[in-house]
């Protein structure tokens, strides 16, 4: 079967709809080299990275002369030439835009470059790593505590923070035992710790859990839990996290809590065997409403679990229906789509 | 799946090779499932927020709802990984034999605006003994004198829809996602054609292609030009105006001059 590739339009230049790679790549170098003919980011952002696709080493060394820009007016540029390195990284690359980010002035492009950085170092084999995870921890470390860091720049910063791994949960914990880094960077401790990846990162979590009642904040704390659960099956450290939470599922008070502590602990691969808490979501599923129901069904849907009969009638019945909230239809949707019934 | 191709089929027998070719379309799935629900509740925790010490305390902010964080396309599994947000199964028979693709879809844009409650009417003192926030800014000869209730309102549109609200309005948070889209598109028709020899390879073409729209829509509503401008904070005629002051805890008093607005939110 012949591939039509999509049309790509470059002002005045018509990539006709089906050319060959060495041809593509010839024509994307060339209006790479002139961009001051292309106008709009994302335009700009659609030729890099069709450029890159092509040719990832050859993006890889010419992202980073794109970095130095000139002026303000080529920050689409230097916004598309960071998500290229990001996408195909290599390490010199990484190091060249953690450099430019320090000195960036243009705040959206300081917090797409941190973005960029953050998912380079993840993509990166570990053998390339050496210290570059430890570096960029300190450089979003120093740009967090500064004082002038607008707010907007440093909540991605802390996010990022937490994707560097094992390097970052110090600078983390850091932040969470300093009262006046705490109070403002709160809302993102949890996703931050979890982002990490590290499973001692969960009773970090937890402690954070337990020191707010606040319905809105344990919620994003299950939210963050989820994320580490959802490697239960290679972090047995988890399993005491998991009693704790499925106790969260029956005892806590709020009932839109109880529902996202289900969702986080349907992601544990061993939920699936626990035939109460299955029966459990099956029940709420029908006696629920709102985020409560939502929440209820996203856990039966991360179960993996075929539908039993009952639940499948209920299931057809949200997916059909006109007056459900349409996240509710397509959650029922997808997972009826993912166990079809044997026509046989 | 592909939208349309070329199917060739080759047969041999008896050393006469027979081909033939027919162009087939494959029209794009639509209906619920390949559309995106966006919402966003207004001031939603009564009790977020940080003391206002002038050190860059926000005022406000718009996130997911359920994570607190500043992600716009859920669910995602971490940071720009949309695993848990989409199903996929691999074709089995037929000439898609093997190849993935997305069956549906969770997606949804489900968020909030906090305001802080420090910032508010009846809010809590910055110490105890003290005067709150909104009563001294609001007192006669200080910064916001008699107009608190105004600046607090700005405050909430600028996160939400502009002022007057407004969807898809320029001059808030929400509203600016709600315009952006229309020029992204939707991000569950964007994965609906997404097909891969792999699972793995499926996921992050999926990722790929949710990830810029997600990088668009926060570009779009960064702050720039329109943050401090317009009817919530342009000058005469707007809803909010001027600086305010904050609490310099170190000497348990107010700082002396006005100072922050529109760039703290």
């Amino acid at each position: 079967m012949t591939m039509i590739i999509p049309l790509l339009t470059l002002n005045a230049i018509i990539v006709p709809s089906t050319i060959n790679t060495s041809s593509l790549e010839q024509l994307l170098k060339l209006a790479a080299t002139d961009l001051t003919s292309i106008s709009g980011i994302q335009t700009q952002q659609e030729l890099i990275s069709q450029y890159a696709a092509v040719n990832g080493d050859v993006a890889a060394q010419f992202a980073p002369t794109l970095l130095a820009g000139v002026g303000d007016a080529r920050s689409g540029m230097r916004i598309a030439s960071a998500r290229t390195i990001a996408a195909r990284p290599d390490a010199d690359a990484v190091y060249a835009l953690l450099a430019a980010m320090i000195v960036e002035n243009d705040q959206r492009v300081v917090s797409t470059m941190a973005r960029s950085v953050a998912a380079g170092i993840q993509r990166l084999p570990a053998t390339d790593l050496q210290s570059l995870a430890a570096y960029a921890a300190a450089q979003f470390d120093t740009m967090i505590r500064d004082h002038t860091t607008p707010h907007e720049l440093r909540k991605t910063l802390v996010i990022s923070l937490g994707r560097l791994g094992s390097d970052a949960l110090p600078y983390l914990r850091l932040l969470a035992e300093t009262p006046a880094w705490a109070e403002r960077l709160h809302s993102s401790l949890p996703a931050a710790l979890a982002e990490t990846r590290q499973p001692a990162a969960a009773a970090d979590i937890v402690a954070l859990y337990e020191a707010d009642s606040n319905p809105g904040y344990r919620t994003s704390c299950l939210q963050a839990l989820g994320m580490l659960t959802r490697q239960g099956a290679a972090l047995p450290a988890l399993g005491v996290q998991n009693a704790w939470l499925r106790a969260r599922v029956e005892q806590e008070a709020d009932p839109r809590v109880r529902a996202i502590a289900a969702t986080t602990y349907a992601k544990w691969p061993g939920a699936a065997n626990d035939t109460e808490f299955v029966k459990l979501i099956g029940q709420r599923i029908q006696t629920t409403t709102g985020d409560e129901r939502k929440a209820y069904l996203r856990s039966l849907l991360a179960t993996l679990l075929p539908p039993e009969p009952s639940i499948r009638t209920v299931l057809e019945s949200i997916a059909s229906s006109q007056t459900e909230p349409l996240t509710h239809r397509k959650i029922a949707w997808s997972i009826l789509a993912s166990h079809p019934i044997d026509p046989r | 799946m592909v939208l349309s191709g070329t199917v060739s089929v080759s047969a041999s027998l008896l050393g006469v090779t027979c081909t033939n070719s027919m162009t087939a379309t494959v029209a794009q799935r639509s209906g619920p499932t390949w559309s995106t629900l966006g919402s966003c509740v207004e001031d939603n925790e009564p009790n977020w927020g940080a003391n206002l010490l002038g050190m860059g305390e926000p005022m406000g902010e718009i996130r997911d709802k359920d994570s607190n964080i500043w992600r716009i396309i859920v669910p995602q599994t971490s940071e720009d990984d949309w695993t848990d947000g989409v199903t996929v199964r691999q074709a089995s028979g037929g000439p898609n034999d093997g190849l993935w693709y997305v069956v549906g879809n969770t997606l949804e844009i489900d968020l909030e605006t906090v305001i802080n409650k420090f910032a508010k009417s009846g809010g809590p003192p910055p110490e105890p003994g003290a005067t709150n926030f909104y009563d001294y800014n609001n007192a006669a000869g200080n910064c916001i004198a008699a107009d608190m209730a105004d600046f607090i309102q700005a405050l909430k549109n600028h996160e939400y829809r502009g002022t007057p609200s407004t969807a898809k309005s320029l001059e808030g948070h929400f509203g600016r996602i709600e315009y952006a889209l229309d020029l992204t598109g939707d991000p569950a028709q964007a994965i609906e054609d997404h097909a891969a020899t792999s699972q793995a390879a499926l996921i992050s073409s999926v990722n790929t292609t949710i990830g810029a729209i997600e990088d668009s829509l926060k570009l779009f509503t960064a702050h720039g030009t329109w943050s401090d401008a317009g009817p919530n904070w342009g000058g005469t005629g707007s809803l909010g105006s001027g600086t305010c002051t904050e609490y310099d805890i170190d000497n348990s008093r107010y700082y002396s001059g006005c100072y922050y607005g529109p760039s703290h939110f």
